[in-house]
């Protein structure tokens, strides 16, 4: 507690001109467990958004389960017909319940914008889920060192 | 909190019955010294605000990841100086600046818009000086001048050897004399 002991250099950073609002500090401390407290009721929603998905999921993978079992009991005359449904199906389907389909569907029906938009939601699930200090500390090192 | 050594300290902030409880009185120890060591590196008061808030919410969150193989200060001192770091290399891409570059035109307009910089002569300020340093110099600058930390003090925050901070140091205030020779007459 070396630093803390010293007595305050405020009024250094004051005379030169930096000052803060009056009773800001005061303040602080509820401010502070506001943000913790929405933090955490918005990890919850997102929890909750994501746990949301699982019905679609569910019922989509039903949906081509049950496509897959009409298609192999129709004859091949009414392939143009089946394609359209197909097209159709997967037009109905929502980009999020396709992940839960084997990869060489998924693949088949994904555009760049998909593949992106989903990318971009992964990395930003693993950000939520992991604090990334010690990739903040690796940053800053080599800031510092340029 | 003085009246527990730090590692139980750290126990209170570590166990959920006493959590709250020790998270205030570390905010209460450290809001003012924190500030001041973030405005130093940000300058605008808003932007202070922000990183401030953010550090300690990371503390909070972070505190069993603290080995306590540094001082406690130490760590937290440094997850400001991470997060008012990170928060410049944030606005300069916003920008649309280059990450090397300093931030000096632009923090100069923030600056001067900023209420609670009272500038006599802008141009003949300190802080308007430290604005054109790179944010590293800027923040060691602040860290010695304005915090009167010691040089051992700044490299263990910055895990930097002593060497480099005083090279640092040297430098920023050699371009600040610069600045005021350019600017005073």
């Amino acid at each position: 507690m070396e630093y803390m002991k010293k007595k305050s250099n405020n009024n250094k950073f004051k005379d030169h001109g930096l000052n803060v609002p009056e009773h800001y500090f005061e303040s602080l401390e509820a401010r502070i467990f506001q943000q913790l407290q929405s933090e955490s009721n918005s990890e919850f929603s997102k929890g909750k958004v994501k746990f949301l998905w699982w019905p679609y999921i569910a019922a989509a993978a039903s949906l081509m389960l049950v496509w897959h079992v009409y298609q192999l009991n129709e004859s091949s005359s009414v392939n143009v017909a089946s394609d359209m449904a197909v097209e159709l199906i997967v037009e109905e389907l929502n980009p999020y319940t396709l992940v839960s389909l084997n990869e060489t569907e998924l693949l088949a029906t994904l555009d760049q914008e998909d593949y992106e938009f989903l990318y971009n939601e992964a990395i930003e699930w693993d950000e939520w889920e992991e604090e990334a200090l010690e990739q903040a500390y690796l940053f800053t090192e080599f800031q510092l060192m340029n | 909190m003085s009246e527990y050594s730090e590692s139980e300290f750290v126990a209170h902030l570590l166990h959920p019955s006493t959590r709250e409880k020790a998270f205030k009185a570390l905010i209460n120890q450290y809001k003012e010294p924190l500030y001041w060591h973030i405005r130093g590196i940000v300058l605008i008061h808003e932007d202070a605000d922000d990183v401030l808030q953010n550090t300690f919410v990371k503390v909070y969150r972070n505190i069993h990841a603290f080995k306590q193989k540094s001082k406690l200060y130490t760590w937290i001192f440094r997850i400001a100086t991470n997060e008012a770091l990170s928060y410049v290399q944030k606005m300069k891409k916003i920008q649309g600046m280059s990450l090397d570059s300093p931030l000096s035109s632009n923090l100069e307009k923030r600056l001067i818009a900023d209420p609670y910089f009272n500038p006599d002569q802008v141009e003949q300020t300190l802080v308007h000086a430290m604005s054109q340093l790179p944010e590293q110099q800027r923040n060691i600058f602040s860290m010695r001048y304005l915090q009167e930390m010691k040089f051992k003090e700044i490299a263990k925050i910055l895990d930097l050897s002593i060497g480099g901070v005083k090279s640092s140091y040297h430098l920023a205030q050699k371009k600040i004399k610069i600045h005021f020779k350019d600017k005073t007459f």
